[in-house]
Parts: C-alpha cells; structure tokens; sequence
C-alpha cells in the first residue's frame, strides 16, 4: 500500500496527462472516486471509475489540480489548490479540495471537494 | 491554540449559533471563505454579522470533523455537517429543506488566532439542478440576465412577466439584508397605468374608491381600485412624477386595459398607455448610500410617498421613497428600458461597498409589517371593506367613483368579513393557494398569506373570515402537510422599527 502522499501525487498526474492506463491500474474492486462534476458523483470499483474517466479525457480540453499546500498523517492526505479545466477551449478555474487514502489495489479513496453549482457536468451521461 | 483545536471550537460554536465565539476565533483581520458565499469575509465587524447571519439560518445543525491533519500553523480538515433550513416551509412532501454535505476545511494560523478559514463544499445538490425554464407565452424583465446571473431560482409570473421570487441563500440572509442591509429587487414586473391629459387627475380619482383629489405632482399615494360590483382588482402606488403625467404602478391585473376601456368614447379627456417603464427597488436601511452614489438629487430630503423625476446613474428616472418592504427604501423607474442592465450594473457597483444583495421581495417582512399584495385574481371576491386597507375607502369623497353604488350597498348590508393576523402553533408549509377553513361556530375563513416570521420565530399568516371570529379565537387550520392551531390576532404584527 503506497502512502497516501504518493497515491495523491499519481492520481493527479494520471489526470492531467489523461492517462486512462495509469487510471485502470490503480483503481481496484474496492476503489472510491467522488468527483461534484459527475453523475453519480461517488464511483465505486474498477468499472465505474474507468469509464467515468473516458468520459472525462473525451469532453474536457484537459483538467489539472494544482496543489498549493497538503498534508498527510500516513493514512490520509489533504490537500488545497486550484482546479483548472479547458472545455471547448474555454478556461474555468474552481478553489478546490483533495482527500485521498491508499487502498490494497492502490486508489482507497479518492475524494475531489469543489462547488460544481451551475457548471456543466463532465459528462452528459450518467455513470453506469 | 492549535488549527485542530480552533476548528473543532469554530464547529461546536457554529453548532450553537454562538457567533460572538466563532468570530472570536479569529485575528482581527481575519478571513472567512465558504463556497456559499460570494465573497469572503474579512475583519472582526463582518465576521460577527456573517457568521450570526449563517449560524441562524439554520436548526439542528450538527458538526462532525472525521480527519484532522496539521502542519504547523495549518490545519487539514475534513468532515460532515448536517442541518435544517428555518423558514422555508419545507418541501411538498412536507420534509424540512436541508443543508447536507461534506467539506474540508483549511486553517490557517497566527498568533493562536485564525487567520484564514476556507470551507470547500459542492452545494449543487443543494439547489434544483437548472434554474426555472421559460417559456415566451410570458414576457421578461429587461433586468433578466442580471436576475439568472444572481442566481435566481424561481420566477412568478406577475402581468405576464417573470417575476424574480427566490435566489440562492436561506431566507435568513435575504431577511437580514433587507433589515441590515440593502437590497436590489427587480420589479421590471410592475406595470405603470400611465394618465395623461386635461382629465388625468380627475379620472384617475374616478377609478380608485380612495379620494385621490389632494394629490400633487410629487406625490405618491396608495390607491385601491375596485371594479363596478366593488370587488377589489389591485392596490397601486399611484405616482404623479410630471405636471401632465401619472402613474398608477399596479398589481398583476391589466388595469391598463380597464382603464383605456373606461376612457374609450367617454367624456374623459385623458390619454391611457402603458409605458417603457421598468422599475427597479432599493430596499433596507443602507439604501440611501447607496443611491447618493448615483444621484446628485435631495434624496435625504425626500419624504416618505413622494418622487422626483431626475438624473439617476446618467439616465433619466423617476425616483420614489416607496417600496414593499414595509421600511426604507426607493423605487427607480427609468423612463426607458433601453439601458436597463446599465442602470442594474451601476446599482451593484454602487452598492458594492455596502454589501448589496439581489433578492426577490422579502415576503417574510412584508407580513410581518400588514403589507400584503392584491390582485383581481388571487383576491377575487374581496371588498375593500374586508381588507387591511378598509380604511382607505373614502364612500364619502365628493367625485364619483367605479363601484361606489356597489360598496354603499355592501356598507349598507354589512360587511361579512374582516382580514386578521394568524399566530401558528406549529410550522405550516409555503402557502401555494388559499386555504379555508371553519372555526368551531361553523364561521368560514381563508388563509391568504402564510410565511415564517424571524422576528416573531414562528410561522404567522393573513386570513380573510368571517366577522363571527374575533381575535384571541383559536382556529384549527388544514393545510396540504396536516393541521395547525393558530391564535387570532391583530396586524401588523411587528412595528417598523424592530
């Protein structure tokens, strides 16, 4: 089980750059993702939570968390900053929150906090 | 005092609704930010009213911090809260509206004291997914765009126009806005029955049972007009803002249409039309700063129900101390609708430094202080007799008037019923139409305003019944989410001042 630091670092990485592989091998049958810019916006297992990234990379320009400062206790991390999103080349940028903890497949839990009022989803569809 | 240590204080205070201990938290320059607010809170005054504001908007609020991380002087949260909105009425299903979500938190720390507090939570499902549809059958205001930008929620329709209603806070921050604050409210809705003409005086007394004859240009006067059987059809602001021209800013009735009817082929030397005139309202106590900003007029000096016809943020307007919020407060009404998201921009510029709120009419005030809204439809088969406004019947004045015949005879006959002030037992949802009801001496009676009163903390309304129930009865009223009790009592419940 990797710390949660660690595990923080790699899912915000395999966001930004889109890496749908990177996203696949760390999600595993007992993963929880909760994205706001998502229906359902808690994802639970493998399936759910790779599909939802398809639908990601395919509608956003790109998506990037920047952490301004975090913490972790060896269990959980937490940290602050800025999520920046393109979508149709158009630039949105939201205060934002990230919780992770380390599970035995890799992603625990993977918790996204931002206010997604009056945003359009990332996906149209719902998450099956 | 650690940031875990702070923030598990800043919780159990909030938990209380003990705002004095929450600001006291916090530096003397500290900052506050949350994602329900709009801008963040900064310094001590701010805070105290802030977080008084948000910790009383709600009941039975529960905090729970799940992790706690800290680095120093930084604190890492995250958690749950938990609470019911008051003075909604709560939902169809008659479940109270509930503020449920988790956060983190961030805190930042200097000398023991909190120097930043950041609150990141998704309050999308808090508010209905979209806002209301539109639909073209009905006009909109030519403020629309600023009304969807302020994040409006629910529109009535008001003379076939969208009428702005609820945006996006607890009926707490709107009610302490208009009290605290000042408020901008988009009444584009309200139509002006424009008279103009030799006769325009005179008609216009002929149309309102009130005598309107010592009106003056600069004046303003509420009216009440009734139609030919002397059931009331609205009850407008009457302005004279020009030698030649009056306005009769009315209700959500065509009365427009009434009155060029009247005129049509008669005597009446008047010309009757409906204007580009879109008013918009500025309500509460710290209204008249921000209209000095924007008007080189006497404004201190105007009295209460008088207008001025002026230069206001570079447009041409009339300006009135009127309003329906039962307090302080001017109407603007420009004299064309052509710069109308200019002069709603340049209110909120100018009210920015005095914390400006865009908010619908502040029905919970309004109540408490009598003042109510009539319209043919919603009060039809009302008399004025039987209205809180009884008073301003003049049977008497020397012209004649619509309905006069009518109302002599009502008078004659005796007048049936009397409009009362509720005192709820209990909470009762959002009045959606009337509800009637019969006391226990078999006397009939509706209950036509219903809303939950904060200065009161309890649920009040205005029933029309019978003259057979006389105040300090106790009825038992049926509404769709049950019965409640509710004690007979005069209005206006509350005075201006509290």
């Amino acid at each position: 089980m990797s710390p949660p630091a660690n595990l923080m670092q790699r899912y915000l990485e395999a966001l930004s750059n889109q890496d749908l592989d990177a996203i696949r091998q760390m999600s595993g049958s007992r993963s929880l993702v909760e994205i706001p810019f998502l229906k359902p916006n808690r994802l639970f297992g493998g399936s759910e939570i790779v599909k939802a990234h398809e639908e990601i990379f395919a509608n956003l320009d790109s998506v990037r968390f920047v952490v301004e400062h975090s913490a972790d206790n060896g269990v959980c991390a937490i940290a602050e900053g800025t999520l920046e999103v393109r979508r149709d080349g158009r630039e949105q940028r939201h205060q934002a929150g990230l919780v992770a903890e380390s599970g035995d497949d890799g992603i625990g839990r993977v918790s996204l906090y931002c206010n997604a009022r009056n945003v359009r989803l990332w996906s149209d569809k719902t998450i099956l | 005092m650690t940031p875990a240590t702070a923030f598990e204080r800043y919780c159990d205070a909030f938990a209380r609704g003990d705002h004095v201990a929450m600001a006291d938290l916090f530096t003397d320059d500290g900052v506050f930010e949350a994602s329900a607010l709009d801008t963040p809170v900064r310094g001590r005054d701010t805070l105290l009213t802030q977080l008084r504001i948000l910790s009383h908007s709600s009941r039975n609020i529960r905090t729970e911090i799940r992790v706690a991380i800290e680095q120093g002087e930084r604190g890492y949260f995250e958690g749950a809260y938990e609470a019911e909105v008051i003075g909604t009425g709560g939902k169809i299903d008659g479940s109270p509206h509930r503020i449920d979500f988790r956060f983190v938190a961030f805190v930042e720390m200097s000398d023991g004291r909190i120097a930043r507090l950041r609150e990141i939570f998704d309050t999308r499902p808090l508010h209905p997914e979209e806002r209301q549809r539109a639909w073209t059958l009905n006009r909109r205001t030519p403020y629309w765009d600023g009304t969807v930008a302020a994040k409006c929620k629910e529109w009535s329709v008001y003379n076939n126009m969208y009428f702005p209603m609820l945006y996006s806070r607890t009926p707490y921050e709107d009610y302490c806005a208009l009290l605290e604050g000042v408020t901008l409210w988009d009444v584009g809705l309200e139509r002006q029955t424009q008279l103009k003409g030799p006769d325009a005086h005179a008609f216009l007394d002929y149309l309102c049972c009130r005598d309107m004859s010592p009106m003056r240009p600069g004046d303003c006067r509420y009216g009440l007009v009734c139609d030919d059987h002397g059931q009331i059809m609205c009850d407008p602001v009457v302005l004279w803002p020009f030698a030649d021209t009056i306005w009769m800013s009315h209700g959500s009735v065509d009365l427009t249409l009434w009155a060029r009817g009247i005129a049509l082929d008669s005597n009446w030397d008047v010309e009757v039309s409906e204007p580009d005139v879109a008013p918009l309202q500025v309500q509460g106590p710290l209204a008249l700063g921000v209209m000095r900003k924007l008007c080189n007029a006497d404004l201190e000096g105007m009295k209460n129900y008088t207008c001025i016809a002026t230069r206001f943020a570079g447009q041409d307007a009339v300006l009135s101390r009127t309003g329906w919020s039962g307090g302080y407060g001017f109407e603007v009404y420009p004299l064309s609708s052509e710069g109308a998201m200019e002069l709603w921009q340049a209110i909120l510029d100018a009210g920015e430094e005095f914390g400006i709120r865009v908010t619908g009419p502040i029905v919970s005030r309004a109540i408490e202080r009598g003042v109510t809204d009539m319209t043919y439809y919603n009060n039809s088969n009302m008399n004025p007799f039987e209205d809180l406004g009884a008073k301003f019947v003049d049977l008497d004045k020397p012209a004649d008037f619509v309905g006069k015949s009518a109302l002599q005879k009502i008078k004659q006959q005796g007048v049936r019923r009397h409009s009362v002030g509720l005192l709820f037992r209990g909470d009762v949802p959002r009045i959606e139409w009337n509800w009637h009801f019969t006391d226990p001496k078999g006397n009939p009676g509706e209950v036509r305003w219903a809303t939950y009163s904060f200065a009161l903390e309890r649920y009040i309304g205005i029933a029309v019944v019978d003259r057979g129930v006389d105040y300090g009865d106790l009825l038992s009223i049926d509404h769709p989410n049950g019965r409640t009790e509710a004690e007979v009592v005069r209005v206006p419940f509350v005075e201006a001042a509290s």
